[in-house]
């Protein structure tokens, strides 16, 4: 439980980094599926760490309890 | 539409009662302390993820984030659409460390000062976590009053203030949670988060339809502005320093409000409480979702007030009406689970034994709620423009905590000296920076900045001094 809390942790740190980071690299005239590459981006950063932390739980749930 | 809000308003009123009374016929025998306040320590998946869901969002997601949008464009979202999935995971380390944590007590502790009672921390210390608590989430139970009452007066006006609705939802909030407890705010909770679901998403559907379509929406707010395409937005707010110090106030709320750690310490098991939380994070993108497009089409309407203009013009007035009702359902919700955190901190701040060994405890804590509620409804008649900023030095303030809440976890009393001295020493400087009296910014860096480096490396030291940790 401990590394999986852990790993939870810094992957947040990270793509939260990652996100505050884009805006420097992504052009703001480019638009993704029909929005701001930059809203974009942030849309799938959110929803990635979300993926992630559902397959996180859902396997220490099956191995663990 | 008047009729709409009148039957919308009278269903939800009825809905919470009626689960309120029910609950109260259920128990045959007197409601106990124990279940007044913690429920037993017995809250189910469904409950704990729409508990934690109705605490944070509020006025302050439904009237601001908008209003933020519009204001300084899409990196909104990296201040709260990825802030809040962090959260999520800072839920999830906190959230499993302190229950592993409170399991090692003989009579479990349901919140922070009874954690602190138990650890034997001094009564100085005790006083200075609950009196923080209470003076930094006034302002943020005031935004909620005031956002709503707003909504309500301009739908439908009586007086020339929005006075009279702030006191009637003060009202039924404090009715409502003396007769059901902490049991009737999180069935309140769960009616809440499903009318903002529902509502954010029906205003944002007709939103789009009223841009023709999503691209149609940001190529007409590019030609307007392309600032708000890119940070740090056209006024300049959202800065790396201003997103980096929103992030470390938001992912330290379950640390240091008091309403969180409670919910965190009522879900009947560890199994529970992780999978709420995975609920939780998605639910979180799908609430702030909408709220960009309604934000967005707020820069293409003149109208200052461009939400009652979109509410008005773009969606059918049903929507309208349970738009109100959801900032109601919302403020009252969130409104109702602090005031009953800060009067159960205050109860056991004020209790010599366990709070739930307590016969009195009720009545202190619907005594201390109810203060804490007039004074919230005194300072929502004042003016303020942003709710969103105003609300922020309110989390600032709690999250200067931190150092105090880490120091239940260590045994050595210089150590936990220090991190108090630590606390105080923010706390402080925050406060007197807050009343102009310190520079708000020393060489470019923001004293919030300043203070974070200072409470970390403080933290630091005294993790490796330290060989006791939880």
């Amino acid at each position: 439980m401990k590394t999986l809390s852990v790993r939870i942790v810094v992957l947040s740190i990270l793509i939260f980094l990652i996100s505050l980071v884009s805006p420097y690299f992504l052009k703001k005239t480019m638009f993704l599926f029909n929005m701001p590459v930059i809203l974009t981006f942030g849309i799938i950063c959110s929803f990635t760490l979300c993926f992630y932390y559902f397959i996180e739980i859902f396997i220490y749930l099956k191995e663990d309890i | 539409m008047k009729t709409y809000l009148i039957i919308f308003s009278i269903t939800y009123l009825f809905l919470m009662f009626f689960y309120a009374v029910k609950y109260i016929k259920n128990k045959n025998t007197s409601i106990d302390a124990n279940e007044f306040l913690f429920a037993n320590s017995n809250i189910g998946i469904v409950f704990t993820f729409l508990g934690i869901l109705a605490t944070l969002f509020s006025t302050f997601t439904l009237q601001g984030m908008p209003s933020f949008f519009k204001e300084h464009g899409v990196g909104a979202w990296i201040f709260l659409g990825i802030t809040d999935v962090c959260l999520a995971g800072m839920l999830l380390y906190f959230g499993l460390k302190i229950r592993k944590f409170t399991r090692t007590f003989k009579v479990v502790p349901k919140n922070m000062t009874e954690i602190l009672k138990a650890q034997n921390f001094d009564k100085f210390s005790l006083f200075f976590y609950v009196l923080c608590t209470t003076i930094f989430l006034i302002p943020y139970i005031t935004i909620q009053i005031k956002g709503a009452s707003f909504l309500f007066q301009q739908a439908l006006p009586i007086g020339e203030t929005p006075l009279f609705w702030s006191i009637i939802m003060v009202s039924l909030m404090l009715i409502y949670s003396s007769f059901g407890g902490i049991r009737a705010i999180y069935i309140t909770d769960a009616i809440q988060g499903l009318i903002i679901l529902l509502t954010t998403w029906a205003v944002a559907y007709f939103v789009i339809k009223s841009s023709n379509g999503i691209e149609n929406l940001f190529i007409q707010v590019s030609q307007i502005n392309q600032d708000l395409l890119s940070l740090p937005g056209p006024k300049g707010v959202l800065n790396i320093q201003f997103l980096l110090i929103s992030f470390i106030l938001i992912v330290l709320m379950p640390y240091v409000q008091p309403q969180l750690t409670t919910r965190i310490l009522l879900a009947k098991s560890d199994k529970a409480f992780l999978k709420a939380n995975v609920a939780f994070a998605f639910f979180v993108i799908l609430v702030i979702l909408p709220t960009v497009f309604i934000g967005f089409r707020g820069v293409l309407i003149e109208e200052e007030n461009f939400l009652l203009y979109i509410l008005t013009h773009d969606t059918p007035l049903i929507f309208y009406a349970l738009f109100i009702i959801g900032v109601m359902a919302a403020a009252m919700s969130t409104t109702d689970s602090q005031l009953m955190a800060i009067g159960t901190e205050w109860g056991s701040f004020f209790s010599k034994v366990n709070i739930i060994d307590n016969k009195n405890a009720k009545i202190y804590v619907k005594i201390i709620a109810s203060i804490v509620a007039i004074i919230s409804l005194i300072l929502a008649q004042s003016n303020f423009k942003s709710l969103i900023l105003f609300s922020i030095n309110s989390f600032i303030g709690t999250s200067y905590l931190l150092p105090l809440v880490y120091s239940v976890s260590l045994k050595n009393g210089v150590l936990r000296k220090i991190l108090l001295t630590l606390s105080v020493f923010c706390v402080s400087i925050f406060i007197l920076s807050m009343m102009k009296i310190i520079p708000k910014n020393i060489f470019e860096l923001k004293i919030e900045i300043i203070l974070y480096i200072i409470m970390f490396f403080g933290m630091s030291i005294c993790y490796f001094k330290s060989n006791v940790k939880v």
